[in-house]
C-alpha cells in the first residue's frame, strides 16, 4: 500500500521547466546544459523533497536523474532519457514529439519499474498545448493547455498559467485529476507548482484514499 | 553564394559590428537563456540582446573581432533553435 502511494507521489513530476507540472512535455535542455531542481511534493499519504539533475547530451537528448526523500529516508531513484525525435520551428513557436525511457527504483519496496512514454507539444509565445502517455508501474495519460497572459520580453519576469487533466490507470485503480498549475521564470531561474484535484476516483482509488496532491519546485539552468 | 557573401561580410574588417539573427522557436525566456549563454562565451562578443516577441537576436562585437555564419548557425542549433536569416550591420 505504501509503495503504491510512493509511486503516485513520484512519477508525475519528472518534468522540464516549461512543461506541465504533473504531466510531461517533449522539451529538452540545450546541448551541454545542466539543470538542477528541488521540489516539494505532497502526495496521497507522504510528503517529501525531490532533487533532480538534468543534462543536455545534445539539443534533442536530455537525461534526468531524480532522487526522492521523505523525512525519514531516501525512498526512490529515477533515471530517465528523453529523445526529441521530431520538431518544427516557426517564429516564436516550436512543435515537438519526444520518446521517453528510463527506470524507477523504489528503494522502500525494492521494486524496479521501467518508464516508457511519448509526449507531444506546441509551445508558442502565447499558447502551450501538451499531451503525453507513459507507463511507470501504471498508465498515465495527460493533457495540458497553457497561456502566457503577458508577452514580456527576454529580461523580464515571465508567467505561464496551465490547466492540466491527468488520468491514472492500473487494473481497478482509475483516477482523474484537474490540475491548475503555473510556471514563473526569470532568466535561468524557474519557480513552478500546481495542485492535482481528484475529480473522479474508482472504488479502488477511494480505498487507496487518493486525495489532492501538491508540487512546488525551483529549477535553475546552468 | 549568398551564404558565402554573408560569411565574407562577417569575416571582414568589423569595427563595432552588429549581427542580427532571425531565430525561429524562441518561445520563452527560460529556453533562450542557453542561447545567450553560448553566444556570450564567444570571443569578441560585447553584448547579446534577445527580442522574443520579434524573434531577433542581436550580437554586438568588439572592435576587430569577427564571427562566422556557420559557427553561429551551430550554436543556435545546439541551443534548440533554428537560424533563419542573418544580417550584418556596420556602424
Amino acid at each position: 500500500m505504501k509503495r503504491y502511494a510512493l509511486l503516485l507521489l513520484l512519477i508525475p513530476s519528472l518534468s522540464l521547466a516549461h512543461e506541465p507540472i504533473f504531466g510531461l512535455g517533449p522539451g529538452t535542455i540545450f546541448k551541454g546544459g545542466v539543470g538542477v531542481e528541488t521540489e516539494y511534493e505532497r502526495g496521497d499519504r507522504e510528503e517529501g523533497m525531490a532533487t533532480e539533475v538534468l543534462y543536455g547530451v545534445t539539443e534533442d537528448i536530455s537525461t534526468t536523474f531524480r532522487i526522492f526523500n521523505t523525512a525519514e529516508r531516501t525512498s526512490a531513484l529515477a533515471l530517465r532519457v528523453k529523445y526529441r525525435i521530431w520538431k518544427r520551428y516557426m517564429p516564436g513557436r516550436v512543435d515537438a514529439f519526444s520518446l521517453i525511457g528510463g527506470v524507477l527504483r523504489d528503494l522502500e519496496g525494492k521494486v524496479t519499474h521501467g518508464i516508457f512514454g511519448a509526449a507531444v507539444g506546441m509551445e508558442s509565445r502565447r499558447w502551450y498545448f501538451f499531451a503525453d502517455a507513459r507507463t511507470a508501474g501504471k498508465l498515465f495519460i495527460d493533457g495540458a493547455v497553457g497561456i502566457r497572459p503577458w508577452l514580456t520580453e527576454y529580461l523580464k519576469p515571465d508567467l505561464v498559467l496551465l490547466s492540466e487533466v491527468n488520468y491514472e490507470l492500473k487494473g481497478g485503480y482509475r483516477a482523474l485529476f484537474l490540475s491548475p498549475a503555473f510556471f514563473f521564470t526569470y532568466r535561468n531561474i524557474a519557480v513552478k507548482g500546481g495542485v492535482q484535484i481528484p475529480t473522479y476516483r474508482s472504488e479502488r482509488a477511494k480505498i487507496l484514499k487518493v486525495r489532492s496532491r501538491t508540487a512546488l519546485s525551483v529549477e535553475v539552468h546552468f | 553564394m549568398r551564404r558565402l557573401l554573408v560569411a565574407l561580410l562577417i569575416a571582414g574588417f568589423c569595427f563595432g559590428t552588429e549581427i542580427v539573427m532571425r531565430v525561429d522557436g524562441l518561445a520563452c525566456a527560460f529556453c533562450a537563456y542557453g542561447l545567450e549563454k553560448k553566444l556570450k562565451k564567444l570571443e569578441g562578443v560585447e553584448s547579446v540582446d534577445i527580442s522574443l516577441n520579434r524573434g531577433l537576436v542581436r550580437i554586438k562585437l568588439k572592435e576587430g573581432y569577427t564571427l562566422e555564419e556557420e559557427k553561429l548557425r551551430k550554436i543556435v542549433k545546439e541551443s534548440g533553435f533554428v537560424l533563419r536569416r542573418i544580417e550584418v550591420r556596420r556602424p
